[in-house]
């Protein structure tokens, strides 16, 4: 119960900081931030316990994650109208630019990899 | 259902639901406002959810920060590049700039999707629906295409899955390799903060000047 306590706690703060500096990024965005930062906190001070309380609730909620999204997912009956109208501009235009996000990321992932990796051998290599 | 049909892509729990659910809507006749009173409090949980993204970035720190400069690069374009391409494709099929503020941040999990397009002022269930759509197609198509390509670095294709498609990426990326599960995670946690600042300088910098 506390654990699911500090989520909340840290979700209103994390509100409460989008609310006051005003700009367009969901308030829960920074409840990650104070959340990450309670975790460590908890881990430096040691108390297992504290840390436990707060890994179980996570998990239970990241494990049914997918659930949470189904009343809203349903709202797509009330919009029936726009996707009657631009539905296959939607799905061709989701589908290209998810294609297209994937191919970025895995491509420029293993190209900086590899140059990291070519640096720190060079750098190795120097020190012999 | 998804597990009997061995996991297949196509049987996506999330899509299964929603289906069943507004068919029994529209064939009783009930409001979606009649049940949405009922679901709120799983609608609620949403944001919870999304802070609790902050425990598997935390667990895996070490390893996120081994790959620390892979991760930030990868970040930055494929978040880039995940709403650049949305609202440019979008913009050539002549959407309405409310159905592109609603898709521009499908990306993201639901959770920040829907709260980003809700601050911008889109339709949350139209992200909501576009959302799910998109962690499908990246679910389906990562496996092929990666293989195709023939990238064998499951830190990069779970990264990938999990920067273009979130959750349901990640549980995808699960199912073939922890390694790519753990990036997958990773990257779904970071592109909720990327996407949470890049969608709206975005759509300010292309469009809605």
């Amino acid at each position: 119960m506390y654990g699911l306590l500090s989520v909340l706690v840290c979700q209103l703060f994390g509100e409460t900081l989008a609310y006051l500096i005003g700009v367009p990024i969901p308030g829960p965005v920074f409840g990650i931030v104070f959340f990450i930062a309670l975790l460590a906190f908890w881990e430096k001070i040691g108390t297992v316990d504290a840390v436990a309380s707060l890994t179980k609730p996570a998990e239970l909620l990241l494990q049914n994650m997918s659930l949470l999204f189904v009343p809203a997912g349903v709202g797509i009956i009330q919009r029936s109208a726009v996707f009657s109208e631009y539905g296959f501009a939607l799905v061709v235009t989701v589908f290209t630019s998810t294609i297209a996000a994937l191919l970025a990321t895995v491509s420029v992932f293993l190209a900086t990899s590899r140059l990291v990796s070519g640096t720190l051998h060079r750098d190795r290599n120097d020190q012999h | 259902m998804s597990i009997r049909a061995g996991c297949h892509p196509l049987c996506n729990p999330v899509l299964l639901t929603v289906i069943v659910v507004a068919l029994i809507l529209v064939s009783s006749g009930t409001p979606y406002s009649a049940y949405f009173e009922g679901s709120k409090f799983i609608h609620f949980l949403l944001g919870p959810a999304t802070v609790a993204l902050g425990h598997p970035l935390y667990k895996n720190r070490c390893v996120v920060i081994e790959a620390a400069i892979p991760i930030v690069v990868a970040l930055i374009v494929g978040s880039f590049t995940a709403t650049i391409s949305v609202v440019l494709v979008g913009l050539a099929f002549g959407l309405p700039d409310e159905i592109l503020i609603s898709i521009a941040p499908k990306s993201a999990t639901a959770g920040i999707s829907m709260g980003v397009s809700h601050s911008l002022g889109g339709d949350v269930s139209l992200t909501a629906a576009t959302t799910i759509l998109t962690g499908i197609i990246g679910a389906i198509a990562v496996t092929p295409l990666m293989n195709v390509l023939g990238i064998k670095d499951w830190r990069a294709r779970g990264f990938a899955a999990g920067l273009s498609a979130h959750g349901i990426g990640t549980a995808r990326a699960l199912q073939i390799n922890p390694i790519a599960g753990t990036f997958s995670g990773v990257a779904m946690g970071l592109n909720a903060l990327g996407t949470a600042i890049v969608v709206p300088t975005i759509l300010l910098l292309i469009h809605f000047r």
